[in-house]
């Protein structure tokens, strides 16, 4: 793991933990976790439901605060940020995909996009200039004007990706982002985000869809609130496409 | 059917402890309507007869006859007499509204004899089936806590008349030594039972407060005064108190002589007037209809019954946009769940149960909680004047005015259900549980010209254009509230302006009735100051609800609390300015069709500001509320709570 | 692969071998690569000694085949079959219950060796149909394959569960 000097982590994690209830009631949702991320990659992370894993992505991304450990995001602190700091850290660094897509159903695909750009303070212009190249980037500039009722889930995401990148933020983080998604719009969603990997951005994944894992470069495995298991994955190339899946005639 | 049944209850209990908050503010919406409803139907009961309550239960006289002149004084040198005239209820044929009339029984030198055998004379006439009197009457000057005031004392035996027994109180009927004072005389001279009254320089005890109708109260009571010279203008009041016979005889002086007063009641009260036109004998008897009474009463009643109107008028508009914000207020969700019930297989007429009996829960409780407050406040500004009898004895809230709230109750619960059911009956299912806004058709040129305002104003205005219906009720509920507080402001300019002209019936330079409007304009203004709040409070929270899914994603997007409750405030207020505005004519106009005459005195301009300035800040810094409770809440919650 | 498939690919015209060929790796994509010319000429001949195709005057490309009357009926019963590759999961089950029952080695590991394996496949399966542009023959097998590989990483986690509950008691 890329801890060591100046090439500190994105995001690193020590012990970080977050519960619910009291008493017998209690629940580690996230258990001692320590975890770190390099810039440019993508990691995902992988469990059954109810296994902590959206809770922990809620963590790193400042939507929620953890009830103990450590958490630094581009070298800050986040867990003692305040609330005004946690809001400008999901404001410029970190920008969130939803299985739930979460658009603002009064605000058409383009007002959604630039909703964090004028959040963060740019001007109308600017945010309208880059919403159009986001919408354009993610293949939708045509559906622009388009309320989200008036999309298809896919194209939902697709909306929703590219307001997570309005402002140009150091960490997307994405909880099932095609949980809702069909296969073909999977694949639109898979693409997008591994020319956006290729682009250099850092993703961390919430997903028990082993299809959007096996794009990460690491894979982690978790069960109740731990971490069980993590897979460095590699090769890709299409090296053995032909060996293991080519198809041959009998002869 | 137990089955279902339990299912209904599940629901509604779920969905109450969901949103208890909401529940509740539904609870006090209903509930400042019905307290509204309470109000207006008190005041209804009241400005419809107070007089003749009273009157029916006084057993008020139909005729009061005086002798214009007075029988040879009896008495001691008495002090100095009254030195004018009449007050303005005149004769019958007196007009009685342009101001005192010089019409009122005089002087004469005709016998005691004489006077009480023309008196007599009308006992027997036909058409008169009781009477009471002739009591003695002599005009003595009172004294009492550094006031000098002229008296009219009647002379009464302590038992009960059978014609205008004054309705006491206070205190006790005459006794022995002992004087009864008119309730308008004794409250504008701060008099109460046991306090001691000076008369020509004899003292006496108070012994009890009462109302009449047989004559006008202060400061319009007209007996036969008998008076040295009847051209001099009348510029003193003249209040009425009850003694025993001796008494009223003792205090007639050379100056003013004794006089007499008999109460008539004929079988037929119309026929009053041909009553007195038959035995009016040129001008040796003063007659009094009660329906002269009646008038002057009327007229002295006049500025609190306008302010009564408008106040109705405002109350029953703000309970109309109140019930309009609680119907359309939970629309939106209340779709999105009947959806998500026929989702798992509810039948239409299930989810219409379930949401009619959420919505009876809570309207019948608001409804109680209303008539309660509407049954203590009610009396409070239902005072009809202190020399009436009015409320007193009669509950200004009737078993029909329950019923009719109950049904309004019932009805309001009735139309918050079923509108989204058949909303949602209408639309597929999915729509339903999607109920996302509808495609718009233009780009609305509001959101075009707001491309160059700051960001927070940007969101608020998006977020208003696309909720029309939002913003519509928002705008009236406004309008409503602006055009209350400056139809108050209008009546009281008016008031105020009003009161030092001499040349109106009020030239009497104290009134306790107008003291009186104002105390019941002050009431009624608190009564729809304190609705307006409960309006705006309801507005803020339905806008806040249908913008809790925009307002938590925008957080999750790293808006600060600022900048959401910002954007909550700005949606809110877009609607509010042009209502705020309409509100001023609207609420002159009010006021002008409501009879306050042609001339409405228009508030200062610093006043309207100031009420205009004050009604955007109230809801500006309400609609903080909800987003400042929200940004105590992770945004999660505003996230998730979309799918429970 | 069934010989019907190359003779299922004459139904449409008369056609060389090398013409064959290039229609198969426009319906395979990557997958066909896999494939030599040698197979293709193999079965060619295999299906002309049958019957099923003859072959027609020889043209400046090479021989044209067409299918034969026979051939065209072999097709038609071809297109109406209804068999499907079995699931061949039973080796791998097999291979579980033998280690635990002897000891050998622990069945949750074997069952985690073999999803990473799966999972570097699903990645070059995947990494493969993202690079196929939208709408080709070659991306929809490929995303069966994905959607197979899938299923099979499901099951890998219902084994794993299940070995463990096992080892538990």
């Amino acid at each position: 793991m890329n801890s060591n000097g100046a090439d500190f982590p994105l995001v690193r994690a020590r012990g970080l933990r977050k519960e619910y209830g009291s008493g017998e009631g209690l629940v580690r949702a996230v258990d001692e976790i320590d975890l770190d991320v390099a810039t440019g990659e993508a990691v995902a992370i992988m469990g059954p439901s109810g296994c902590g894993k959206s809770t922990l992505l809620h963590l790193l991304g400042g939507l929620d605060r953890p009830t103990a450990g450590e958490l630094w995001l581009a070298g800050r602190r986040v867990e003692k940020l305040s609330e005004r700091g946690l809001a400008q850290l999901r404001r410029l660094d970190v920008g969130f995909v939803f299985q739930a897509f979460h658009l603002i159903d009064e605000l058409t695909a383009q007002e959604n996009v630039e909703l964090p750009a004028l959040l963060a303070g740019r001007s109308p212009r600017q945010a309208r200039r880059s919403a159009r190249e986001l919408l354009e980037q993610v293949g939708l500039a045509d559906r622009a004007d388009h309320l989200p009722s008036a999309l298809s889930g896919g194209q939902r995401q697709r909306v929703a990706v590219a307001r997570a990148l309005a402002n140009e933020p150091k960490l997307v983080l994405a909880d099932e982002p095609t949980g809702n998604l069909d296969s073909a719009a999977t694949l639109e969603l898979l693409r997008l985000f591994d020319a956006l990997h290729a682009a250099g951005l850092t993703l961390v994944v919430v997903t028990h869809d082993e299809r959007i894992a096996a794009t990460a470069d690491r894979m982690i495995s978790m069960r109740d609130g731990a971490f069980v298991d993590e897979t460095r994955l590699v090769g890709g190339s299409r090296g053995q496409l032909g060996s293991l899946f080519g198809v041959e005639l009998e002869v | 059917m137990l089955g279902r049944t339990l299912l209904v209850l599940r629901l509604v209990a779920a969905s109450l402890r969901r949103r208890p908050v909401e529940a509740v503010v539904t609870v006090v919406a209903i509930a400042a309507t019905t307290t509204t409803l309470t109000l207006g139907l008190a005041l209804h009961g009241v400005t419809d007869h107070p007089y003749e309550t009273t009157r029916a239960m006084t057993s008020g006289p139909d005729i009061v006859v005086m002798p214009t002149t007075a029988s040879p004084a009896s008495g001691s040198s008495g002090s100095s007499g009254p030195s004018g005239s009449s007050g303005p209820s005149g004769s019958s044929g007196s007009s009685g509204s342009s101001g005192p009339t010089i019409s009122g029984p005089g002087t004469g030198s005709g016998s005691h004899v004489n006077l009480l055998a023309s008196l007599d004379g009308l006992i027997h006439a036909p058409g008169v089936v009781a009477h009471s009197g002739p009591y003695p009457v002599s005009y003595p000057t009172m004294r009492v806590n550094g006031s000098k005031v002229l008296a009219v004392a009647e002379g009464r035996t302590t038992r009960g008349a059978k014609v205008d027994q004054p309705y006491v109180t206070a205190g006790t009927w005459v006794r022995a030594g002992g004087v009864v004072i008119e309730r308008s005389f004794a409250e504008e001279l701060n008099i109460g039972v046991g306090d001691r009254v000076t008369l020509d320089g004899r003292s006496f005890p108070v012994v009890g407060i009462a109302v009449t109708a047989a004559v006008p109260p202060y400061p319009y009571t007209v007996t036969g005064v008998a008076i040295d010279n009847l051209n001099n203008v009348w510029s003193q009041a003249t209040g009425l108190i009850w003694t025993t016979k001796p008494i009223a005889r003792s205090l007639a002086t050379s100056s003013v002589p004794l006089s007499y007063m008999l109460n008539l009641k004929l079988a037929n009260p119309q026929h009053a007037s041909a009553f007195i036109a038959a035995h009016s004998d040129g001008n040796s008897l003063y007659f009094e209809s009660w329906q002269d009474v009646r008038r002057v009463e009327s007229q002295q009643m006049l500025p609190f019954q306008r302010g009564l109107l408008i106040g109705s008028a405002l109350l029953d508009l703000l309970a109309i946009a109140s019930l309009a914000v609680i119907v359309g207020g939970r629309l939106a969700e209340r779709t999105r769940r009947v959806g998500l019930l026929k989702a798992v297989g509810a039948t239409p007429r299930l989810v219409a149960g379930a949401l009619l009996f959420e919505y009876l829960t809570l309207a019948l409780l608001g409804a109680a909680l209303g008539l309660l407050v509407g049954w203590l406040v009610a009396p409070l500004i239902a005072n009809p004047g202190a020399g009436l009898v009015g409320s007193v004895g009669a509950p200004p809230v009737t078993l029909s005015d329950v019923g009719w709230i109950v049904g309004l109750a019932i009805a309001v619960a009735g139309l918050a259900a079923w509108i989204p059911s058949v909303r949602a009956a209408r639309t597929s299912t999915t729509s339903a549980l999607a109920d996302s806004a509808r495609i718009p058709k233009r780009r609305p040129l509001l959101i075009e010209a707001a491309s160059h305002l700051p960001m927070q104003l940007l969101l608020g205005l998006r977020l208003a254009a696309r909720r029309p219906r939002r913003m519509v009720l928002t705008l009236v509920s406004v309008t409503i509230t602006m055009t209350t507080i400056v139809a108050v402001l209008a009546i009281h300019a008016h008031e105020s302006q009003a009161a030092p002209i001499p040349a109106s019936v009020f030239a009497i330079p104290v009134n306790p009735n107008t003291r009186n409007t104002d105390a019941v304009l002050l009431v009624l203004t608190v009564v729809l100051v304190f609705l307006s709040i409960v309006n705006a409070v309801v507005i803020t929270w339905a806008t806040s609800v249908d913008s809790r899914q925009p307002l938590g994603i925008a957080r999750a997007l790293g808006a600060t609390t600022r900048q959401v409750s910002a954007g909550l405030s700005t949606a809110l207020l877009i609607p509010s300015l042009p209502g705020v505005i309409a509100g001023i004519p609207l609420g002159l106009l009010l006021v002008k069709a409501a009879g306050h005459g042609s001339n409405v005195t228009v508030p200062s301009a610093l006043w309207l500001a100031a009420v205009s300035v004050g009604i955007l800040l109230a809801i500006g810094g309400l609609s903080s509320i909800p987003a400042r409770i929200q940004a105590r809440r992770s945004p999660l919650d505003a996230l998730q709570s979309e799918f429970t | 692969m069934q010989q019907e498939v190359v003779l299922a690919l004459l139904a449409k015209e008369p056609s060389t071998g090398s013409r064959l060929r290039a229609r198969l790796n426009e319906a395979l994509g990557p997958l066909g690569e896999a494939m030599n010319d040698g197979q293709i000429y193999v079965n060619l001949s295999r299906l002309e000694r049958a019957g099923l195709i003859v072959r027609q005057a020889s043209g400046a490309l090479g021989k044209v085949y067409e299918l034969t009357p026979a051939g065209a009926e072999r097709v038609a019963e071809w297109l109406s079959e209804v068999s499907w590759p079995k699931p061949d999961l039973a080796e791998f089950h097999l291979k579980l219950v033998a280690a635990a029952q002897a000891r050998l080695a622990d069945p949750i590991t074997i069952v985690d060796t073999q999803r990473r394996e799966l999972l570097r496949r699903l990645r070059e399966v995947g990494r493969a149909a993202m690079a196929e542009p939208e709408g080709s023959h070659a991306g929809l097998l490929l995303e069966g394959i994905v959607l197979r590989l899938q299923a099979d990483l499901r099951w890998l986690e219902a084994c794993e569960g299940a070995w463990t509950d096992r080892r538990h008691r």
